[in-house]
């Protein structure tokens, strides 16, 4: 029966071939880990930026409801901590909250950086606030891997200010060093130059060619103060005296590259006013807040207030014909002593 | 019965072909998960994986991070740049990949401190909260994670947090597409082998049937034919139609009631099929007499199943059965002889001497049993006699020689292994044997042979109109 034993054959072969392949089938190769390529873009997404901007927000808001400025530590550092905390100080003191700057979260910009180390800064524009205040521009620092995005700074924007153009969140935009010189003046020096002018407004001050001032900025603010100051009846008469000294503060420096090569610099001028009359005459604090500064003192005749000033300017790349321009300013009294 | 063998193991193997197929994309499937666990090293509290592990195996992953003793647990998904910065200088678990498809391989991340540094303690820093992380989960005990992943180094990082924390271990789960190539291969072979199997079966179970059926009786025939044999005694002189002769004489008195009855009635219209009485016999059993007296010419002349099968199995045995028909021959020629001592009607005439000669009154229809017509009558008979059992059994050994085409034939079920012959049957004999006289010793002997089938010799000695059978049987029916 050679057909039967073939076909038994054939059945016992192909059960062979089946149990091999299903053997065979059990052995897979390890795989090993594919590292993709590095990242390159922003470190945050739009979405966690976002979500940053309104942990802000939020500590900001609760912090402000309570005027509590311990509050705004986890999520405020450097100027605007410093700042906020004395408007916080100031609405206490005068339980008016009118003077807190209102800080929105809705961003129409975010510029994300993209850098891989810390300290890490982004930037935002916000949105119009509630209002109708012009949007502020807002920096927030990640001082170290294990902290958070804390604003760092706030100002208010120009109103009718260019800005610059930014690269997309999606690439993401490169920080700026505190003396980059690819500019036509590394972030410091611009900083300086532009107390400077605040100092000395834009007729005595040598800077003044190299910065376009739109109307309406920190300089024209300050000395438009000091000329009401000194321009006040009888201020001759008392032998009154009047200055204004700004300085950019050393190491508070925050810049990011702009989609024209150009950068975007932040920083905090410490400014000091000081006005002295006669002996024996009273100089009363100009504003609220500088009585609430001042706290419940009698006037002598002098006064002295502080300003912790946050500045947004927009200093052009090398080459460039543009000039340096102030985008924003916050000008707060944070000190007041007579 | 080795068909049968045969049929059954290939359904077995079919089955087991099918269930092998099934099982393989079942039982034995390969796992839709792949689990692999990553036992931290040192002292670090916190685990991070490689870019890429999480992607290991799949783009999904679900990563489960069980702390002992139920602390609290963290797990982040970041940018490994990030996830790196924020580990920082703690000590630390790195998982590099896979070991096995069980195990992940682990390695101690971080260096020795750096000098000046302080002595990187286990910090219990929570990493929960960050706003770098793309996911983060974090749990008392056990935190589980999904990711999906994403272009890019993502990095995950798990962390015991508290004091006194220790790193957990680290369970990653990805889903995997398991194939099943053996499903369909192993079930269509399997529903081929088993349709082999059950044909082949099948085959065997009717062959086994027909031989059931015929078993017992073919033992008998096989008996009666040697018993023919037995009897070569000077029957020189025996012809077929001689030997058909006492199947005539319609003495049987057990077939007249079915066969004969019908039989007269037919004797009466063919009285010319009659005439040649050395034929009617003959006709009876459908042999050459239906060619040589013109039974062809009534039209309807028909060679009774049983008849042809008798002679076809003869046929097919040849050399014996010549033999044989001998031997029925002179078996047949000795008990015509009988008959013819025991009636007037004189053996060369059978056909003449049977129709007047009978003394029975049971006998008058034989004359008409040539005429093939009223078969059909007798189909109803349910009865064999041992004749016809016996031409059964030569027909099933005929059929059985057909061997490989006769299977064929029994596969495709076209035609029946063995034909149902038994309504014909019965005819046959009964005419052969009928015509005996009970009343004489040699007429009950002869019957007593034709029932026994002794006599069948000389009705199958008929067979000689081999010839004739040919035609009809094989060409038509087979």
């Amino acid at each position: 029966m050679n057909r039967r034993t073939t076909r038994r054959g054939l059945a016992a072969a192909s059960a062979v071939v089946v149990s091999a392949a299903l053997l065979a089938g059990c052995a897979d190769e390890l795989p090993q880990p594919q590292a993709g390529e590095p990242f390159e873009g922003p470190v945050l997404t739009k979405e966690q930026n976002t979500e940053v901007l309104n942990a802000v927000a939020t500590t900001l808001g609760e912090a402000d409801k309570k005027r509590q400025p311990s509050a705004l530590k986890p999520r405020v550092t450097g100027p605007a901590l410093e700042v906020r905390k004395s408007q916080l100080h100031v609405a206490e003191e005068l339980d008016n909250d009118e003077f807190v700057t209102d800080v929105p979260s809705a961003s129409q910009q975010m510029i994300i950086p993209t850098t891989e180390t810390w300290p890490r800064t982004s930037f935002s524009i916000t949105e119009q606030t509630e209002d109708f205040l012009t949007p502020r521009l807002v920096a927030l620092d990640q001082d170290s891997a294990r902290g958070e995005y804390r604003m760092w700074a706030w100002v208010q924007l120009i109103p009718k200010v260019v800005m610059p153009a930014f690269a997309d969140t999606g690439i993401g935009s490169e920080a700026v060093a505190a003396d980059d010189d690819s500019l036509v003046a590394t972030p410091a020096d611009a900083l300086a130059q532009y107390a400077d002018l605040v100092t000395l407004g834009s007729e005595k001050s040598s800077f003044a060619k190299g910065f376009e001032l739109p109307e309406g900025d920190l300089v024209s603010r300050v000395q438009t103060d000091a000329k009401n100051v000194r321009e006040t009846p009888g201020f001759e008469d008392a032998d009154g005296e009047y200055s204004v000294k700004f300085g950019a503060r050393k190491g508070e420096v925050r810049a990011v590259r702009t989609a024209d090569g150009g950068a975007l610099v932040m920083g905090v001028l410490d400014g000091k006013s000081s006005l002295t009359v006669e002996e024996g005459g009273e100089v009363p604090p100009f504003t609220e807040t500088q009585e609430a500064l001042l706290g419940d003192v009698d006037p002598t005749n002098e006064l002295e207030v502080g300003y912790t000033d946050m500045v947004a300017l927009y200093v052009p790349a090398k080459g460039s014909d543009e000039k340096m321009r102030a985008l924003g300013y916050s000008h707060v009294a944070t000190a007041a002593s007579n | 019965m080795l068909q049968r063998i045969l049929g059954g193991v290939l359904v077995l193997l079919g089955l087991v072909a099918v269930a092998l197929g099934v099982a393989s994309a079942t039982v034995w499937r390969d796992s839709d998960t792949v689990v692999a666990t990553a036992e931290p090293v040192g002292d670090g509290t916190m685990v991070v994986t490689d870019p890429g592990v999480l992607g290991l195996v799949s783009g999904d992953v679900t990563v489960t991070a069980t702390a002992p003793e139920g602390q609290p647990v963290t797990v982040v998904v970041g940018r490994d740049v990030d996830v790196l910065g924020w580990v920082g200088k703690d000590p630390y678990s790195r998982v590099t990949g896979l070991q096995d498809w069980d195990t992940l391989t682990v390695e101690a991340g971080q260096a020795a401190p750096a000098d000046g540094e302080e002595e990187a303690a286990p910090s219990g820093a929570n990493p929960a909260g960050s706003d770098m992380w793309i996911a983060e989960t974090s749990e008392d005990g056990t935190a589980t994670l999904r990711w999906s992943d994403q272009p890019g180094r993502w990095t995950l990082l798990a962390a015991g947090v508290g004091e006194d924390a220790q790193a957990p271990t680290l369970e990653l789960t990805w889903p995997r597409a398991v194939a099943t190539p053996y499903l369909w291969p192993a079930v269509g072979a399997g529903v081929v082998l088993v349709l082999v199997g059950l044909a082949l079966f099948v085959v065997g179970v009717r062959r086994g049937r027909s031989r059931k059926d015929d078993g017992p009786r073919g033992g008998a025939s096989l008996a009666s034919g040697p018993t023919g044999t037995d009897e070569p005694d000077g029957a020189t002189s025996g012809s077929p139609d001689d030997g058909a002769t006492p199947a005539s004489d319609g003495t049987n008195p057990f077939a007249p009631v079915r066969a004969a009855a019908p039989a007269a009635a037919a004797t009466t219209t063919l009285p010319p099929a009659v005439s040649d009485g050395a034929v009617s016999d003959e006709a009876v059993s459908a042999g050459p007499g239906d060619r040589a007296d013109g039974a062809d010419s009534s039209g309807t002349a028909e060679v009774p199943l049983a008849g042809r099968l008798l002679r076809r199995s003869r046929r097919r045995t040849d050399a014996p059965d010549a033999v044989v028909a001998d031997a029925h021959a002179d078996a047949a020629d000795a008990h015509a002889a009988d008959a013819t001592a025991a009636e007037p009607a004189p053996a060369g005439v059978p056909a003449s001497a049977a129709t007047p000669g009978t003394p029975s009154g049971t006998v008058a229809p034989q004359p008409a049993l040539p005429v093939p017509e009223p078969r059909p009558a007798t189909g109803s008979a349910p009865y064999l006699s041992r004749r016809e059992l016996r031409a059964q059994e030569e027909a099933r050994r005929a059929a059985e020689q057909g061997g490989m085409t006769r299977m064929l034939r029994a596969i495709t079920g076209s035609i029946p292994a063995v034909r149902p012959q038994s309504p014909a049957d019965p005819a046959t004999p009964a005419e052969s044997a009928e015509a005996h006289d009970l009343s004489t010793p040699a007429g009950r002997a002869a019957a007593w042979r034709a029932t026994w089938g002794f006599g069948q010799g000389a009705t199958g000695a008929a067979g000689t109109a081999t010839t004739h059978d040919a035609t009809t049987t094989d060409g038509e029916n087979r």
